[in-house]
């Protein structure tokens, strides 16, 4: 609209005699008017310049000399007074404004009323010409006038549903891309959605059996322990009855082959170090179980990623060595942290411990970390043996391992995943087998108070 | 938006007779062009009409010389009021220097007063007009026929406008000259502080609606 206002539609424009008549128009009637016996016949200006004229023309090609002084003294109300007895003169004029005359001499034989029957004829029909082309010129600059408004109307009209159209057509077009899309991304909040649910039912579970375990396995262990102090008691009380000669009878060097109390007494020691070694195992279960749920006791504060990363590596500095693992840093600028460093650390922990163990030897585990936006993102890479796709779903699902039995208890993930959530991050891991994994985190940087869902709440 | 060339020393206006279809604009400008003085007046042009309808517009001239020497001519439309012409409409409200609002007096009419009046102000904010500003009166026609609005609630309707309202019955020629008069008067006053056609061109406002609305001389005198 704004810019159909630049246009101008004035209607109307002032027009002069020129504008209105064409040769053409005039000429034909001045040629009649000589023939019929007419000296001269013109057609002039307002300011009685000749703009056509027919017969015997003056040199100066103007109004006789009387007239035009008084058109000089703009005295045209009695202009047509100064018509002569062998000449008429009229005004002619446009929308109630003289623009030119009308003008036709005789020579002096001319009978004056003949003179001015033509000058009668000859300008009525001189003015309907001039109202006829009027009207032509005002139709058609109105007609030229609405269908160029129209017209601009519809080419708005036109610009703006191209526009629509082409927003459809897109839209159209990325139509099944989107579903595609869409489709996709709810399949993945749904999965996560199940996954929480899942390990949020699980761990419940988990910490009310680990609390069940934790009573009988106290008494279990101290009883072992116990046991253990009797059973030397017993070992040196035989002890001392063999070395005894005076109770060195056959009769129970015989009883003492047979029951295998030598044999008996060397296993024994064996076998309560195992079960104390597994209820030792068991022990430590419970309390990963409990370090896990006691999570939400911790306090927060500002931290640098990297520095906690840095500590981490150091509290696995043994093992990297021991593995002879290779550590490469790509750190980048990331702004502090809001939360807490003991558990960011325990969250890095988890995936590191996993990267040294992804291989046997030539373990290279890549530590990448950066900002975008108002996330940091770190990511864990190894170049171990990877994860089957299969069972990447069910990595971070607690007491889900691949691991021997003693090696791995499968909570590792699950503590760091729980972590991560808390603090309104996320995880995600990207593996192909042979090919390594990689672990990425991503946790916002201005978010203060954990949003995620822990399980143990 | 008065055409005002300093150099030629004229200036064009344009008065606009704006209002529903049937409401009396054609017959107010046949009636004005019945009673005013042939001098300085031109002759009603009326574009094709098709069965008393104005289809294009009508085009009442006036042309005279101020005492200053400045030319002035004005020219009185008609617009179609008829809704379909609207581009029409718009056209000749184009550069309009005052409006006579024609509304038809008939109590059914009232709605297609309302709605010419609204096509009104969405057209004049169309081709850039300020109504707040533009010279504007309106005239309640057809006063002699039964069925009317009655005059209080005129007055009571358009008092809080400003906007002067003329009683007219253009058939029979009352309220014609009293409209058309009070619209030159203020189209006069609305250039006058623009172009000072008082001190600049010696054009007093009583010179200048005289020229414009000055009666036949047959008439005058009764
Ligand atoms: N009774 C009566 N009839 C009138 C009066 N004024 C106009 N009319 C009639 O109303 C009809 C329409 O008048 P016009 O002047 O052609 O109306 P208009 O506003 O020009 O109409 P459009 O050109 O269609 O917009 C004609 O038949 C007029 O005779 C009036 O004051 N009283
Ligand atoms: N970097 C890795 N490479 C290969 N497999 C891995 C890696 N990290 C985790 N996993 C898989 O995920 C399982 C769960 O890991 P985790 O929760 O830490 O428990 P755990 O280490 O005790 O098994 C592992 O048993 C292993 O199968
Ligand atoms: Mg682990
Ligand atoms: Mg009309």
């Amino acid at each position: 609209m704004e810019q159909m206002d630049r246009i101008d539609f004035s209607l109307g424009a002032d027009m002069g005699l020129k504008d209105i008549l064409s040769a053409p128009d005039v000429l034909p009637l001045l040629k009649a008017m000589v023939e019929a016996g007419a000296d001269l016949a013109a057609v002039t200006d307002d300011k009685g310049k000749f703009l056509w004229s027919e017969g015997n023309i003056p040199d100066n090609r103007e109004l006789p000399s009387t007239v035009m002084e008084a058109i000089t003294k703009r005295d045209h109300k009695n202009l047509e007074t100064l018509s002569r007895v062998n000449w008429r003169l009229s005004a002619i004029y446009h929308e109630a404004e003289p623009i030119g005359f009308f003008f036709v001499s005789a020579p002096e034989a001319l009978n004056e009323q003949f003179l001015s029957n033509l000058m009668d004829t000859a300008f009525t029909g001189l003015n309907i010409i001039i109202r006829n082309i009027v009207k032509r010129v005002f139709t058609t600059e109105l007609h030229t006038t609405v269908v160029k408004r129209s017209y601009e109307e519809l080419l708005e009209i036109n610009k703006n549903l191209t526009a629509s159209e082409k927003k459809y057509k897109e839209l159209a077009e990325t139509l099944e891309q989107r579903v595609i899309e869409r489709t996709e991304e709810l399949k993945r909040a749904y999965t996560r959605l199940l996954q929480q649910e899942k390990m949020a039912s699980i761990g419940k579970l988990a910490a009310g059996v680990a609390h069940e375990i934790n009573n009988p396995m106290g008494f279990i262990y101290s009883n072992l322990n116990t046991f253990w102090k009797y059973i030397k008691n017993i070992d040196e009380m035989l002890r001392f009855y063999s070395q005894e000669s005076g109770h060195r009878s056959r009769e129970s060097e015989e009883l003492r082959k047979k029951l295998k109390i030598d044999f008996i007494i060397n296993d024994i020691h064996g076998l309560i170090k195992q079960s104390v070694d597994g209820a030792e195992r068991i022990k430590n279960i419970v309390v990963n179980l409990k370090d896990f749920s006691h999570i939400d006791e911790a306090t927060d504060s500002e931290m640098s990623i990297n520095e906690e990363m840095d500590n981490t590596i150091g509290v696995l500095s043994h093992e990297i060595k021991n593995r002879s693992a290779e550590i490469a840093k790509q750190y980048g600028q990331v702004a502090g942290f809001y939360g807490n460093p003991g558990l960011i650390c325990q969250a890095f922990l988890n995936i590191l411990l996993n990267a040294l163990h992804s291989r046997d030897d030539n373990i290279i585990v890549t530590i990448k970390t950066e900002q975008h936006g108002d996330n940091a993102v770190i990511s864990i890479a190894d170049n171990g043996k990877g994860i089957p796709s299969e069972i990447q779903s069910r990595i971070f699902e607690p007491f889900f391992t691949t691991k021997d039995v003693g090696k791995g208890i499968g909570m590792g993930l699950t503590v760091t995943y729980d972590i991560i959530s808390r603090y309104g991050g996320n995880i995600e891991v990207k593996s192909e087998p042979e090919k390594g994994a990689t672990f990425v985190i991503t946790l916002p940087l201005n978010g203060k108070r954990e949003t995620g869902n822990g399980f143990y709440e | 938006m008065i055409e005002y060339d300093e150099i030629e020393q004229r200036m064009v206006l344009k008065l606009v007779y704006y209002g529903p279809a049937m409401s009396g604009k054609t017959t107010n400008l046949l009636r004005l062009h019945d009673i005013l003085a042939i001098e300085g007046r031109g002759d009603l042009m009326t574009l094709d009409t098709k069965d008393d309808r104005t289809i294009f517009f009508d085009l009442l001239p006036f042309f005279f010389t101020a005492p200053g020497g400045l030319k002035i001519k004005v020219k009185v439309y008609t617009v179609p009021g008829q809704v379909r012409h609207d581009a029409t409409r718009k056209a000749v409200l184009t550069r309009a220097d005052g409006i006579a609002f024609i509304a038809d007096s008939q109590i059914s009419e009232s709605a297609n007063n309302v709605e010419s009046f609204e096509n009104l102000e969405k057209n004049l904010a169309f081709v850039g007009i300020d109504i707040e500003k533009i010279p504007l009166i309106i005239q309640f026609n057809k006063r002699d026929l039964k069925d009317i609005i009655s005059e209080d609630e005129i007055h009571r309707a358009w008092e809080s406008t400003g906007i002067p309202v003329f009683m007219a019955s253009a058939l029979y020629g009352q309220g014609v000259l009293e409209t058309f008069r009070r619209l030159v008067a203020l189209t006069y006053d609305y250039i006058d502080i623009r172009h000072s056609l008082k001190e600049k061109h010696m054009l007093t406002k009583e010179m200048f609606v005289d020229n414009l609305a000055r009666l036949s001389a047959d008439l005058a005198e009764q």
